[in-house]
């Protein structure tokens, strides 16, 4: 096995991982006994691309199938992405307006009003005067897009926006991305992708929580 | 001005009694990432269009591919491509789009849009086709997935992340389904 982990990984993590990992392995088994059989034009392409991969320069005409599909190709190690905590912002809401059905669904909308923010690097407010437009797809799956500014204490006003997929299932996880888009003294959150969690204050608060993590 | 701190304390206390347990945690748990597939991309060399405003427009034309997971595989439709904006900080902004074909013949749109960067002489060499170390890239992206499959509805129910990266004769992506 050649996956190497990065640093920061717990080991509940990294178990369920390698099952992962171990599955795909066994699928990958599977398809070299497949690919060995039909010559999988699939398997071909792959080993020339990772040998390309590897800086050597091989004639595409002399791989042959049998010597296709490594297992998970051991030239392109199995790097897992982390999240990395940002901020969490309490997002107080009015209640939303509904904007009837339109071509594509159900939609409403949602006036943010207020509300602070606060992270390891990072405090503020939550400017009133966004909003979140929302859409009800026809598999019932609940499309949410919240555009909103954001103020730290410091005084520089960063925009985010806040895409999230909302399953019908009550009690289920939200999960969202979300684009910062910050001037030059919090440039650091331009430069990465960003996922968020999204839960209700209901019925303590008419707000939500927006906790943002950094995909490292 | 004491008087003033003790009030705002006590707003504040009230305010976490009103939130309830949901509120300010130190640590609070990150979300899971589990592999949902990889797709090996065969590119050609780019097109470029041009100097713009926000950067130089360049479109990378994907000529197939193959992509592979737990339970899904098949290969990359030929036709797809990036339309890459290369900023002038250094950033480049990534705009994929192409199509998936699995082994059964059920066809998957993606658009996978992020941003690539790294230092500048990572980056000068890597535009000029070596092979450099991807743990100094940062190629991060957010897929969408569109497709008629009943079986692969999953793809369009939750949040995927996917992270990238760039060898000279193609890119490897790997997409995680966030959970």
């Amino acid at each position: 096995m050649v996956w190497s982990f990065a640093f920061g990984v717990s080991t509940k993590k990294q178990e369920e991982l390698q099952i992962q990992i171990d599955e795909l392995v066994i699928i990958k088994k599977e398809r070299t006994i497949m690919s060995d059989e039909k010559k999988s034009a699939l398997s071909f392409n792959r080993r020339d691309m990772l040998l390309g991969a590897a800086g050597l320069t091989l004639a595409a005409g002399a791989v042959k199938a049998q010597q296709v599909s490594p297992p998970l190709a051991p030239q392109i190690p199995f790097n897992y992405p982390e999240t990395e905590f940002v901020y969490e912002a309490i997002v107080d809401i009015e209640p939303g307006l509904d904007l009837g059905k339109g071509p594509l669904g159900q939609r409403a909308m949602v006036p943010i009003t207020g509300g602070t923010f606060e992270g390891p690097n990072i405090r503020g407010t939550v400017l009133a005067g966004g909003a979140d437009r929302q859409l009800v797809r026809e598999d019932g799956v609940r499309l949410l897009d919240a555009l909103y500014e954001l103020q730290t204490d410091d005084g520089v006003i960063f925009t985010v926006r806040n895409q999230v997929i909302s399953s019908p299932q009550p009690g289920q996880p939200r999960f969202s991305f979300i684009q910062i888009t910050a001037p030059e003294e919090y440039g650091w959150l331009n430069q990465s992708i960003h996922v968020g969690t999204l839960d209700s204050l209901r019925p303590e608060r008419e707000a939500v929580l927006v906790r943002v993590f950094r995909l490292v | 001005m004491i008087k003033l701190k003790s009030i705002t304390l006590a707003l504040s206390l009230l305010s976490c009694f009103f939130i309830g347990s949901i509120q300010a945690q130190d640590n609070p748990q990150p979300p899971e990432l589990s592999f949902a597939f990889e797709v090996l991309v065969e590119v050609a060399d780019p097109t470029v269009v041009g100097l713009l405003p926000n950067g130089t427009r360049r479109i990378v034309d994907i000529l197939g591919g193959s992509f592979e997971g737990p339970g899904i595989q098949g290969r990359v439709v030929p036709g797809g491509a990036d339309w890459q904006i290369i900023r002038e900080d250094g950033f480049t902004d990534i705009d994929a789009r192409y199509t998936l074909e699995t082994d059964s013949g059920d066809l998957i749109y993606v658009s996978n849009v992020g941003i690539r960067h790294a230092p500048p002489d990572v980056i000068s060499r890597l535009n000029a086709g070596e092979v450099v170390d991807q743990s100094q890239i940062y190629f991060r992206a957010i897929p969408k997935f569109e497709t008629s499959a009943p079986e692969l509805e999953w793809l369009m129910k939750s949040i995927f992340v996917a992270t990238g990266e760039r060898y000279p004769n193609g890119v490897v992506i790997r997409f995680w389904r966030v959970h």
